[in-house]
């Protein structure tokens, strides 16, 4: 890298290596934090104990809250998945009218802020005399971000694939059903995984939705957190978000490692 | 090769509302031949090739392949084998299991399964490679596991889409002879598309050449070569000077000794001296470029009329000539060919 | 016979298409025109907003925290992207993943993380009060200034993946060709790669500003009590106050907002895939 052997090149390093410590040292901070021995939050950490993971796995609210966002994440997941896919499938391998209009609609809740979708939800569901009840309510929600997720992985996915390789299964003996589950599925499973990931943790990550159309008894761990991180500076909090954090790291690298597979 | 016609078109046609991708097309392949269909891009040679494979519903016509009608069958249903243009290899699979594929959904034993891809890798000489996923071989490695995974499952017609255009010139001239040998030696029924006529030349035992739709000319070789059927299969195939003779005199003033009509001129059959022009089928110019070819000399000779008229001859052409200077092309009538009026 | 297929080909499509279309319709579509009438419909909702000094100023603050966390991803943002975007080591991957590392963890993490620094006590706000220039009880939670920081911090992966996304898609050579008619490497990146990937600057950003005009997790948790911004507002009007007609109002104006910048950007990236 001949060109970053000048002062701009190290300009450059330099504020990536900044770059780095403001965008990861926060979340280090949180988990060194958890992990202090004393009554109040303290960075840099005094002591160390575990007695604030005792305390938060002890704590009902976080456990009920975790197992909520469980299954709310799970559903979602799933859900988008099978949508999306099936509408990612008609717009890559059926060419129709108004299909790039179609995809844009699908994507833009994407680049549409989750509190006004929140909003226009609530009134729509208090207007709505069948309104679902909210556990059901927050899972159909959050469709509305999860499948423009899996349809984001999945459009290149599938453009990417070579369509020969169904032809070449069906002109070897395959139907086109065998052909799909023999042939184009395997050969999507890792884009699905990827999808399937996101939702996931979009939907378990997720606060402003929940904080609106989620159920008040059942409410997502998000939801109890956002609660505890604004009464008070509990260290509880701290344990709970280093819990999320390791979390979320044996999510990423579960996908990558079956991704590079 | 016997005569018995093993895959017949019969007046297949394939259009796109108005527009026609395959005219009425009539071909019949016989047993053991292999047929190229060669043409330009979009001339409807891969148009007619996936029409036989079952991927495209022909609009009017019949196919037939061993006597039975498959017009309207599903392509899986089909006994034909196909290479692709982008090999199309499963990728997930490994070369065993892709050369495995066909024979699996044909319901063949197990045992039977790995001794025929064993016969197979070891035909294509792909030992050792029988674990390997697709995207760790070769071009030329998938190239043979793409063929070996339609061949082994024995197919009434193996149909070919431009197998060799992803492998580089001397891959390719190799890739093809030894395809041909194993044509020859299995006997299989060969469905040919390709847009390279030296390609085609070489392996086939007839040439349908396509062009805009139409089938222009179906025969061997030699025939398509010495005695084009029309115009465009004389400057598809090989190198072509076109005259139009009209009165002992060709469009541009060259005296002729042959009767009207449009008649092709091929460049090894000039020849190139000093002496002055003088009669019929004889005419001077100026060299505007001599290439050496490596197995002789191809010299552009510039007519006074305009007209660039192509030469080929032996090496030395380019001791004896130089660029800029004069020279006079000679020929007889026998070189002449005429083509059928259109 | 060709009829039937297409009519058949059509009928799966449709198939395929119909449980998306049908979530768009009912909770897409519906709810986002019900939002405008509702904030149509009974007292003069707009009127009120826009009359009023407060949500103006309001409006105001979110529209400059859009600015600034924007300018803020962008400064730190475009050196990581470019670096990783050229590193030629295979360490590039993975420090590709750590920077989209923190996009799985969820924002009121993130947000608590800041807090822990920024509280009376935490390490950010004693470094301040120990340079003498803020009061020494001076904590950065409840300023405007603190909601900036931590804010960017969250968006700053997606202004990273953005970039780098737009860099790589610039062929190397260009710089290299550049360099080797007489430009220096940093006359070269200004010339040409920076050009080149001004489309996808601009993308990056306005999704950035799109995403900070409306946050609410990182605004509301930092900027406490004092944080008056459009998506708390929104928050409570809706789930404290019960003013829902004006709570429409007001997701409308942040809706109009988004909706003309993500035309925009989806111009752009339109624009640039031509």
């Amino acid at each position: 890298m001949t060109s970053l052997r000048t002062p701009l090149g190290w300009v450059l390093r330099g504020m990536a290596v900044l770059g780095f410590v403001y965008l990861l040292g926060p979340l280090l901070v949180i988990v060194a934090a958890s992990f202090s021995d004393t009554g109040y939050l303290a960075f840099p950490p005094q002591g160390f104990s575990l007695r604030w993971y005792q305390a938060a796995l002890a704590d009902q609210r976080y456990l009920n809250g975790f197992f909520v966002s469980l299954r709310l994440g799970l559903m979602v997941a799933a859900l988008s998945l099978v949508i999306g896919t099936a509408a990612a499938v008609a717009l890559t391998r059926f060419a129709f009218p108004g299909s790039t209009l179609l995809e844009a609609l699908f994507l833009s809740p994407l680049v549409l802020p989750a509190l006004v979708l929140a909003v226009a939800l609530t009134l729509f569901f208090a207007a709505n005399p069948i309104a679902p009840p909210g556990m059901t309510r927050l899972v159909i929600s959050h469709l509305l971000v999860g499948v423009p997720m899996v349809l984001r992985v999945m459009l290149p996915v599938l453009r990417r694939v070579d369509p020969a390789i169904e032809e070449a299964a069906r002109n070897l003996g395959a139907s086109p059903i065998k052909a799909f589950f023999l042939v184009t599925l395997p050969v999507l499973r890792p884009g699905l995984i990827a999808a399937a990931a996101l939702a996931f943790i979009f939907s378990f990550d997720e606060v402003e939705m929940a904080l609106f159309l989620g159920s008040v008894r059942d409410a997502p761990l998000t939801v109890v957190l956002y609660g505890a991180a604004q009464m008070q500076m509990d260290p509880t909090v701290a344990a709970v978000s280093s819990m999320l954090i390791l979390l979320a790291l044996l999510l990423m690298v579960a996908q990558q490692m079956y991704a590079n597979r | 090769m016997t005569n018995s016609a093993e895959l017949v078109l019969d007046g297949l046609a394939r259009r796109y509302g108005s527009t026609t991708a395959v005219a009425r097309m009539d071909l019949t392949v016989a047993a053991g031949e292999l047929v190229a269909l060669l043409g330009p891009s979009g001339c409807g040679k891969t148009t007619t090739l996936r029409m036989v494979a079952g991927f495209i519903e022909p609009s009017e016509g019949r196919i037939l392949l061993r006597g039975k009608d498959i017009t309207t069958m599903p392509a899986h249903q089909r006994d034909t084998g196909m290479v692709f243009q982008s090999y199309a290899l499963f990728p997930h699979l490994s070369v065993a299991e892709n050369i495995a594929f066909g024979l699996k959904r044909r319901g063949v034993a197990k045992a039977e399964i790995a001794e025929r891809v064993a016969r197979m890798v070891s035909l294509l000489q792909l030992q050792g490679l029988e674990a390997r996923l697709p995207k760790q071989l070769s071009g030329g490695q998938q190239q043979r596991v793409a063929v070996g995974r339609a061949l082994v499952i024995n197919p009434a017609v193996v149909l070919l889409d431009e197998p060799f255009s992803n492998l580089d010139a001397l891959l390719r001239e190799g890739t093809r002879i030894e395809l041909r040998r194993l044509q020859t030696e299995l006997g299989l029924t060969t469905l040919f598309v390709t847009h390279d006529q030296a390609e085609a030349m070489a392996i086939s035992d007839r040439i349908a050449v396509m062009n805009k739709g139409r089938l222009e000319q179906l025969g061997t070789p030699r025939e398509v070569y010495e005695r084009p059927a029309t115009r465009f299969v004389a400057s598809f195939i090989g190198r072509a000077n076109i005259l139009v003779s009209r009165d002992g005199r060709s469009e541009d003033g060259i005296p002729l000794d042959a009767p009207d009509g449009t008649l092709v001129l091929r460049p090894e059959r000039v020849t190139l001296d000093d002496a002055p022009a003088e009669g019929p089928n004889a005419v001077s110019g100026t060299v505007e470029l001599l290439s050496f070819l490596g197995t002789g000399t191809q010299a552009v000779l510039r007519l006074p009329g305009g007209r660039q008229l192509l030469a080929e001859g032996p090496a030395s052409l380019a001791d004896r000539f130089r660029t800029g200077g004069p020279a006079t092309a000679r020929w007889t009538r026998g070189d002449l060919v005429a083509l059928p009026p259109e | 016979m060709n009829g039937d297929l297409n009519a058949r080909r059509g009928l799966i499509a449709a198939g395929l298409l119909a449980p998306a279309a049908l979530i768009f319709a009912t909770l897409f579509i519906w709810p986002q025109l019900g939002l405008f009438l509702q904030s149509l419909g009974g007292p003069p909702t707009f009127s009120r907003f826009l009359g009023d000094s407060y949500y103006l100023g309001v409006l105001g603050n979110s529209l400059m925290l859009g600015v600034c966390v924007t300018l803020v991803t962008l400064v730190l943002g475009f050196p990581l992207a470019f670096l990783l975007a050229r590193a030629e080591t295979r360490w590039a991957g993975l420090l590709l993943l750590l920077t989209t590392f923190p996009l799985w963890v969820s924002a009121v993490v993130r947000s608590f993380a800041w807090m822990v620094l920024f509280f009376r006590s935490g390490v950010a706000s004693r470094l301040l009060q120990g340079t003498g220039l803020v009061p020494p009880d001076f904590q950065l939670i409840g300023t405007f200034t603190g909601v900036v920081i931590a804010l960017a911090q969250v968006l700053l992966p997606i202004m990273i993946v953005t970039l780098y996304a737009v860099i790589r898609g610039v062929d190397r050579d260009l710089e290299h060709a550049a360099m080797n008619l007489g430009a220096s490497p940093a006359v070269a990146m200004w010339l040409v790669t920076l050009r080149l990937a001004r489309g996808g600057v601009l993308a990056g950003s306005l999704l950035v500003f799109s995403l900070s005009v409306s946050a609410f997790a990182t605004p509301s948790l930092i900027g406490g009590a004092r944080a008056h911004f459009m998506a708390v507002t929104i928050y409570e009007q809706t789930l404290e106050l019960l003013d829902w007609p004006f709570a429409a109002a007001i997701a409308a104006i942040l809706l109009v907002i988004s909706l003309s910048v993500a035309l925009t950007y989806g111009k752009l990236l339109g624009e640039k895939n031509r």
